[in-house]
């Protein structure tokens, strides 16, 4: 969800964090092992939607508010959680809640002949995920 | 809501704004926008997040077609075909939605939210001939400067 909005149409999501590890052997290293340290975390999150211009006052986020807003360079909230309730779209605050501040920083528009058009996003995190 | 087909999103080319016309016999385009970030962690920053500003915005578009002959009566005619475009030239680009079935061969730029423009440089250009297949040509364009709306 982008500022408590689900994206319009959406096909597929996926939330990724990772730890950035920076290699901590060292001659008193015992056996030829590497040892590592964790060095800083940083998420991110994609979004797959087809292609729509109107939401019909499902209060969806559509390509085009994507695009405003990545180019605005626009930092959004962004929550990803279980969901529900009218068009599967009110978050339930579950236990797979995450959220945090990102900013869109990639954004796609594919148009394939007599296939739907698809749209794809990218969100960078900046600081903590909760 | 209704979603939009592949066939009404199409690439429109020319010199001006004025001018500007569909691709040939496209098959598929794709409209991408990047918003480059920069990594602004410091020692300052508190718990192990990394922090990032944005710094950059970057676009670029492409678009596939068939290669079709000179005397093709059918497709040449009010429309662009990529092997006639200059590699390296700076042309004006249309992103749009089209008209389908009502409007001529699918080439009305229709106009609402989904219509975005901006200069760019044709930067690839590649015609694909596999025997026994379709050759199909495609366009790789790099934008220089904003990518905006088009407003008539």
């Amino acid at each position: 969800m982008v500022g408590g909005k689900c994206i319009a149409m959406a096909t597929s999501c996926q939330f990724h964090v990772s730890a950035q590890l920076e290699d901590a052997s060292t001659k008193d290293s015992v056996g030829d092992f590497q040892e590592q340290e964790v060095t800083g975390l940083s998420w991110d999150a994609q979004t797959e939607s087809l292609v729509t211009l109107e939401d019909n006052g499902t209060n969806g986020e559509l390509p085009q508010d994507i695009l405003s807003l990545m180019i605005n360079k626009t930092k959004v909230t962004l929550t990803f959680d279980q969901t529900a309730g009218a068009n599967n779209r009110v978050a339930q605050n579950s236990v797979i809640k995450k959220t945090g501040e990102a900013y869109i920083t990639d954004v796609s528009i594919s148009a394939q002949n007599r296939q739907n058009s698809t749209c794809t996003v990218q969100f960078t995190g900046t600081g903590a995920l909760s | 809501m209704a979603t939009i087909k592949g066939e009404n999103l199409r690439v429109m080319v020319g010199d001006d704004l004025e001018h500007l016309q569909c691709i040939a016999a496209a098959t598929n385009c794709v409209l991408h926008c990047a918003l480059q970030v920069e990594e602004s962690t410091t020692k300052d920053t508190e718990d192990d997040w990394i922090v990032n500003e944005p710094v950059g915005l970057n676009w670029d578009m492409q678009v596939e077609s068939l290669v079709i002959t000179d005397d093709d009566e059918e497709y040449r005619p009010g429309a662009k075909n990529i092997d006639q475009l200059q590699v390296g030239r700076i042309y004006q680009l249309r992103f749009t939605r089209t008209a389908g079935a009502s409007g001529e061969q699918n080439r009305d730029a229709v106009a609402d939210d989904m219509q975005l423009t901006g200069s760019a440089i044709l930067s690839d250009m590649q015609i694909t001939s596999q025997n026994a297949d379709l050759a199909t040509a495609t366009a790789q364009f790099t934008g220089s400067g904003d990518l905006s709306q088009y407003h008539e």
